[in-house]
């Protein structure tokens, strides 16, 4: 049987190389002289395409044919009429017989300007928008580097807006994104190694480190983690995500994800690796602690006694997130003992006449809520708002007055909603969603050493994950004292005198120890 | 791994097997009992439990029907009683939130054991719910109405924590009645509940005073009242208190958080004075088979009215006052020893705990016989108070 499968897996393999291949059509031919032929080959290779144009100009004294060839819509158009043309068409008088090398160095007015001899290189140039000249008489063509198609303003962070701080997110164009990395940290120090994935997308895909802070292991294993995609498409970060992770089968997410610069800079200052994806505004950073996933990026650009206090209602929240409907559930159904007498009878009261019992109530809740949040993701914006208001009504009021569920319920549901926004990172954020549930069953069954085992399991798990190497739930456990000066508490910055352990152990000193502001000394005389 | 995998298997039924939600209770398929009554009745079934339970919808929508019902269970034991309770009422009954256990007279004076064994043994009866006695049935006190409190045991509850404050009477939580029972000495103090018809009794006082009062819808029947303290021995009952007598318990136990003296001195009008703090120290001395007790009760008054117009700025006056108050007290204490040393001739007052603390030999050797020395200790009453404050004002003029 299990032959049979490998059996399979091997033919599998076998087909997906043939078709990838086939649609790279990539080989190793070279430009002909010929224009004419050039052109058939191309015009058969993009037969159907109705984007692809072809110019044909005469250029020179001699009006030597030649042939510009760009996709509509990913170049420029003032770019190819201002300087493309017009140069060709000036520089007409001039040259008497145009070649490669002339019309580079003398004719474009155009930065960024390559030769190339090889079919594909061309066919790469032309799908990546630059637009290509090809001159007969020549076997090379000229790339021309016009690539500008429509892009979205940048934009601020939609999932990680901040009162206080920079504004700015990434946005679906690498190179903007490189550009804000390379605005925020000035030194030659800062890489970015660039690779293409996807056979058939090609999407570039960036690695961004700090060389002389990052680890030089850490590198060569996302390098090598990465060397061993062979996708045809990448389309967003999470393609690449997925494909490197330690723990592919966790709930819990072992990159962060993030939208922001400031936030990916800072990253990169305590050694760690970003990787950026053509498309998608959202960088990849590599590793991430459980403790970091519970960081905002304005836990730093607010004073820090507000920072620290925000942080610790927000791990608070965090654990109501994942336990609220539980406990609730646990004490109406076996713990009575556990709350005080006026708030049983109270509780006792609004379950009073409810047809489900509070496992089953509370399902239906959580589950409705849930699917009102996916609901308002979906929704068109005008239309939101209304469904939010209906929902809201329907499920709390009309539901309440109904007697199908308890008002208790409806602020234990609605807390646990709100408790789930205050974790920064999203995507832990929907583990700890899934878990809610699971936790919730448990402690429909077995009370509160269902819920405990339960949370037992979880730790368990938590720390047995690795991101990259770093323990999960490290600086807590592996406990580092030193690192613990940016876990439930956040220290002043002039504090935070070294770079996180795990990653920043090449080079641990971040800034001058002692840079606790005082009062001068001329002032106390006077 | 596969051994790993059997491993798992096995805590896996295990946690599904030995817990699992036949345990569980829907929250709205209980019924809350916040107060419990025993009275002995005789019979077949000598037990008779009455249980105040909560009803919480009437709590919720504040109609008419009341926000508890009283419902009664008669049984051959204690246990049986409660599980009979079964037979006419559908919710199971939880006892985790009962606030108050009321022991008839009837049932105070005959034996207590029972009660002690049950709730000790029960893992629902929680260790410091308030511990009373009834003069007459449990039953009425239980199913007398309170006022503010919707329900009339939580009020308990509330009076039970406050009266310290007041030092009206001897409330005792069930661990420390428990404790006593079953200690050295086997003596406790629990407070006393009279059910009393106040409104008539008030509107008697008017009409004789020539202002009488029509009764108003109102007023309400029958009201709790707490005065005096009984007295246990042998897990029985064997007497009672009276209210001074109980305020002089407070003292000998060390119990005192406060407390008001009204002191009438040579003349008609009296000085109120507020008690709010006191201290007790009793030392016992052994000589033999004699023994001796030296109390020093140590406190801080402050003036709370002066009905005559003596001069409180004046230090002699203060200091009279004082010496008033200072007799008054050590004639409360006195009567509490008296009762305890004659009447009752039980040890409630602690002597014999003092002595076990502090001697504990000289009690070893006396404690056979200590049902004879006991009323035979002489005494001696060292109060002493600190008039602290006169209030806000020196003088009314």
């Amino acid at each position: 049987m299990l032959n049979f499968f490998m059996k399979r897996n091997r033919k599998k393999e076998k087909m997906n190389e043939n078709q990838t291949l086939e649609a790279g059509g990539e080989s190793e031919k070279q430009l002909s002289n010929n224009l004419l032929e050039n052109k058939v080959e191309l015009e058969n290779m993009f037969a159907n395409c109705s984007d692809i144009y072809f110019r044909e100009l005469a250029v020179g004294k001699q009006h030597t044919p030649c042939l510009l060839i760009f996709i509509q819509g990913m170049v420029d158009k003032d770019v190819i009429n201002k300087s493309v043309m017009n140069s060709l068409m000036t520089c007409q008088k001039e040259v008497e017989q145009p070649d490669i090398e002339e019309i580079m160095t003398a004719c474009m007015q155009i930065g960024d300007v390559q030769d190339f001899t090889m079919f594909r290189d061309m066919v790469e140039a032309i799908l990546t928008g630059d637009s290509v000249l090809l001159i007969d008489g020549n076997s090379a063509g000229i790339r021309l580097k016009t690539s500008g198609w429509p892009k979205r303003e940048v934009t601020e962070p939609v999932t990680e807006a901040v009162v206080k701080g920079p504004r700015e997110g990434f946005t679906e164009n690498i190179n903007d994104n490189t550009a804000f990395l390379r605005r925020k940290i000035k030194t030659a120090n800062l890489k970015m190694e660039s690779f293409t994935f996807g056979n058939v997308t090609k999407t570039t895909v960036t690695i961004s480190y700090i060389e002389g802070i990052a680890e030089a292991n850490l590198i060569a294993e996302v390098k090598s983690r990465l060397g061993r995609i062979k996708v045809d498409s990448v389309l967003e970060s999470t393609y690449i995500e997925e494909l490197i992770e330690d723990a592919p089968s966790t709930l819990f997410p072992q990159i962060e994800n993030t939208e922001r610069p400031d936030k990916v800079a800072a990253s990169l200052l305590e050694g760690r690796v970003a990787i950026l994806v053509d498309g998608s505004p959202f960088a990849l950073v590599l590793p991430v602690t459980f403790t970091q996933l519970l960081q905002a990026s304005e836990d730093y650009y607010q004073r820090y006694p507000f920072a620290t206090a925000v942080r610790l209602i927000r791990f608070l929240f965090t654990f109501l997130a994942l336990l609220l409907p539980a406990t609730y559930v646990a004490v109406v159904t076996y713990h009575y003992e556990m709350i005080p007498t006026s708030l049983l009878i109270s509780i006792a009261g609004t379950r009073e006449g409810v047809p489900f019992p509070a496992f089953i109530e509370a399902v239906i809740m959580e589950i409705t809520f849930e699917a009102l949040r996916e609901a308002g993701v979906r929704l068109p914006r005008p239309v939101g708002q209304a469904v939010s208001i209906v929902g809201a009504l329907v499920i709390g009021q009309a539901a309440v007055e109904a007697g199908i569920v308890s008002p208790a319920m409806v602020i234990v549901v609605a807390l646990t909603g709100i408790s789930s926004f205050a974790i920064p990172s999203y995507s832990l954020a929907f583990a700890i969603r899934v878990l809610r549930f699971i936790m919730l069953s448990l402690s429909a069954f077995f009370g509160f050493y269902g819920m405990l085992l339960g949370l037992l399991a979880v730790l368990i798990h938590l720390a047995s994950i690795r991101s990259f190497g770093v323990p999960y739930l490290s600086p807590v456990a592996p406990f580092s004292m030193q690192d613990m000066k940016d876990v439930i508490y956040r220290s002043p910055w002039w504090a935070m005198e070294d770079r996180p352990a795990l990653t920043g152990r090449n080079n641990r000193r971040r800034q001058k120890f002692y840079l606790k502001p005082r009062v001068p000394k001329t002032n106390k005389q006077g | 791994m596969a051994q790993m995998n059997k491993w798992i298997l096995l805590l896996m039924s295990i946690i599904i097997i030995l817990p699992g939600c036949w345990g569980s209770n829907e929250v709205d398929k209980i019924g809350i009992v916040v107060g419990l009554g025993i009275d002995y009745v005789g019979g077949d079934s000598p037990i008779l439990l009455t249980a105040q339970v909560v009803d919480p919808g009437a709590m919720e929508s504040q109609d008419d029907s009341g926000p508890f019902f009283v419902i009664t269970s008669e049984g051959r034991t204690f246990f049986d009683a409660i599980q009979n309770f079964t037979r006419h009422y559908p919710r199971r009954l939880i006892f985790s939130h009962n606030k108050v256990i009321v022991m008839g007279g009837k049932y105070a004076e005959k034996d207590v054991t029972e009660v002690i064994d049950y709730i000790d043994r029960d893992r629902e009866f929680r260790e410091n719910i308030w511990v009373l006695t009834a003069a007459g049935a449990a039953k009425e006190v239980i199913q007398t109405e309170l006022a503010i409190e919707t329900l009339p045991t939580i009020g308990i509850h509330i009076i039970m924590k406050e009266i310290q404050r007041t030092a009206f009477a001897n409330p005792i939580q069930y661990y420390d009645f428990s404790n006593r029972m079953k200690g050295e000495m086997e003596v406790s103090a629990v407070p006393l509940i009279t059910i009393v018809d106040r409104e008539s009794k008030v509107n008697e006082q008017l009409a004789k005073s020539g202002e009488p009062v029509e009764r108003t819808a109102f007023t309400t029947n029958k009201e709790i009242s707490l005065e005096q303290t009984s007295i246990f021995k042998n897990r029985k009952k064997i007497g009672t208190i009276d209210q001074n007598a109980s305020r002089g318990l407070l003292w000998l136990r060390n119990k005192l958080n406060g407390g008001t003296v009204i002191i009438t001195g040579n003349t008609e009008e009296a000085v109120s004075v507020q008690i709010t703090e006191g201290k007790t120290t009793i030392t016992p001395v052994v000589n033999g088979d004699q023994v001796s007790m030296t109390i020093d009760c140590e406190g801080v008054a402050t003036i709370r009215e002066v009905e005559d117009d003596s001069d409180l700025g004046d230090p002699k006056v203060i200091s009279d006052l004082k010496k008033q108050l200072e007799e008054q007290l050590t004639a409360r204490i006195r009567q509490v020893i008296e009762i305890a040393q004659q009447e009752l001739k039980t040890d409630f007052v602690g002597f014999g705990q003092h002595l076990y603390n502090k001697q504990p030999e000289e009690w070893r050797r006396l404690n056979d016989r200590w049902e004879e020395i006991f009323p035979e200790i002489a005494y001696e009453i060292n109060v002493d108070i600190t008039i602290e404050s006169v209030g806000l004002i020196t003088n009314f003029d």
